[in-house]
């Protein structure tokens, strides 16, 4: 009901209100990530009348500038719709709704994200520079490195459009231990953010495994990466890494694919 | 991933093996080999069950947490004016409460905040709520901001947006 209150946009006279809610990721209402569920819900206007909406997407009208018809108001006055966001969907969008011409409440200005379906490597995932934290150090075995991912989907690269967009991983260490977190902030790496950059980048930074007092060969940690939005989590990628630290300061990390490491 | 926390261990290896050991529940191999980093978590989180799901958001704590970013980020607060642009008044509101009561704020920050504010107002038509219309919390954080910054530059910065604020405002309300 909170949600709904927010939304409205409405003119005290008739009381007539129209508002675009998210049903299946509430708390970003009235944005979207494609998949998501809308509904729209006009009230007290005015009855038997002929509903129709003006939108922009990403300044481009696909209704030609002026009013298109959608629908017909009951005698109460009320109309409704409801349906999904498609991939074709993204982008900024602005929408004025009217019934019989009059206009009701605000223009609803509102974004439709890409959903995030993959991660890929978009740089050489590079051993951290030399005197900072994430080195294991001269006296360590084994190795840290830096992975900046590009968070993807149907129409290729993501851009959050002003979602946050929280990576989140989950997975297992070596001996079994089981982790679950976001993967920033970390600490000491400016790089490192709760939130996905703007363009859809992130760093999952340190990666890797460092021991003190002996070398190591095989050493496997399983990562599953999901991007959080909202309520919502979409899983983007699943990989197990294997560590090596066979002498000091030195060592090697690998996922079999796109992150391939040796210092 | 599996050594963010362990940064926090080079810095302070032998101390946090200590207490890392004593408080939680680290594996054995741990207590042979306190250094190795993927058994040092230190997140809250540690143990957390996989399926714990992501912790109960509501819209008002989300726009606050959207609000709270824009701050402390560095990014371009223009790139998020379509979100912001919705908000009108609650932007003064969210603000208020991320300020708090006495919080200092950077010349950065101060800069961000007020242009936050300005463009929750410069497109009036796209403010959602009736209640946001009115700038009313928005010019008394602008001149709770004013009486704080002696530079005048700064200042006249915040007198400038007031102002625009103002006009914007009036010119919905017409």
């Amino acid at each position: 009901m909170r949600i709904l209150v927010f939304l409205l946009g409405s003119t005290a006279l008739f009381a007539q209100t129209v508002a675009l809610n998210n049903t299946s990721n509430s708390v970003l209402s009235p944005d979207f990530v494609v998949g998501d569920s809308f509904t729209v819900n006009i009230s007290g206007a005015a009855a038997n009348a002929t509903v129709s909406v003006v939108s922009y997407q990403n300044g481009v009208s696909n209704t030609g500038g002026v009013p298109f018809s959608v629908g017909t108001t009951n005698s109460s006055g009320d109309w409704s719709t409801f349906g999904s966001m498609s991939a074709s969907n993204t982008g900024n969008w602005q929408e004025t709704w009217y019934v019989n011409g009059t206009q009701l409440g605000s223009e609803i200005d509102f974004v439709i994200a890409d959903k995030p379906t993959a991660l890929t490597v978009i740089s050489d995932p590079t051993v951290a520079p030399a005197g900072a934290l994430a080195v294991c150090g001269s006296s360590y075995y084994g190795i840290l490195i830096d992975n900046k991912y590009q968070i993807t989907g149907a129409n290729g690269n993501v851009s959050t459009l002003g979602l946050l967009m929280t990576p989140y991983e989950s997975g297992t260490f070596p001996d079994g231990t089981a982790y679950s977190q976001n993967i920033g902030p970390a600490s000491g790496y400016s790089n490192s953010s709760q939130y996905a950059a703007s363009d859809g980048t992130f760093h999952d930074v340190p990666v890797g495994e460092c021991r003190t007092s002996q070398n190591f060969i095989g050493d496997h940690v399983s990562q599953t990466i999901s991007i959080n939005v909202g309520s919502k989590q979409y899983q983007v990628r699943s990989q197990t890494f294997t560590i090596n630290g066979v002498t000091l300061n030195h060592g090697s990390i690998s996922n079999a694919s796109d992150i391939v490491v040796s210092r | 991933m599996t050594s963010k926390h362990m940064l926090r261990s080079l810095v302070t290896a032998s101390l946090l093996a200590t207490s890392l050991v004593a408080q939680r529940p680290v594996p054995d191999n741990s207590k042979n080999d306190p250094q190795k980093q993927y058994g040092q978590m230190a997140k809250e989180s540690y143990g957390q069950p996989l399926d714990a799901g992501l912790p109960t958001l509501t819209p008002e704590v989300y726009r606050l947490e959207f609000m709270r970013q824009l701050v402390s980020s560095g990014v371009p607060v223009a790139g998020y004016s379509t979100q912001i642009h919705r908000m009108g008044d609650e932007a003064g509101t969210a603000m208020t409460k991320i300020l708090g009561r006495g919080t200092e704020i950077s010349a950065v920050q101060e800069n961000r905040i007020v242009s936050i504010l300005e463009i929750a107002f410069e497109k009036p038509v796209a403010i959602l709520a009736d209640s946001n219309r009115t700038p009313t919390t928005t010019l008394l954080l602008l001149e709770r901001m004013e009486s704080w910054v002696s530079d005048p530059e700064r200042r006249d910065r915040i007198a400038t947006a007031r102002e625009r604020i103002i006009q914007s405002a009036n010119s919905r309300l017409k």
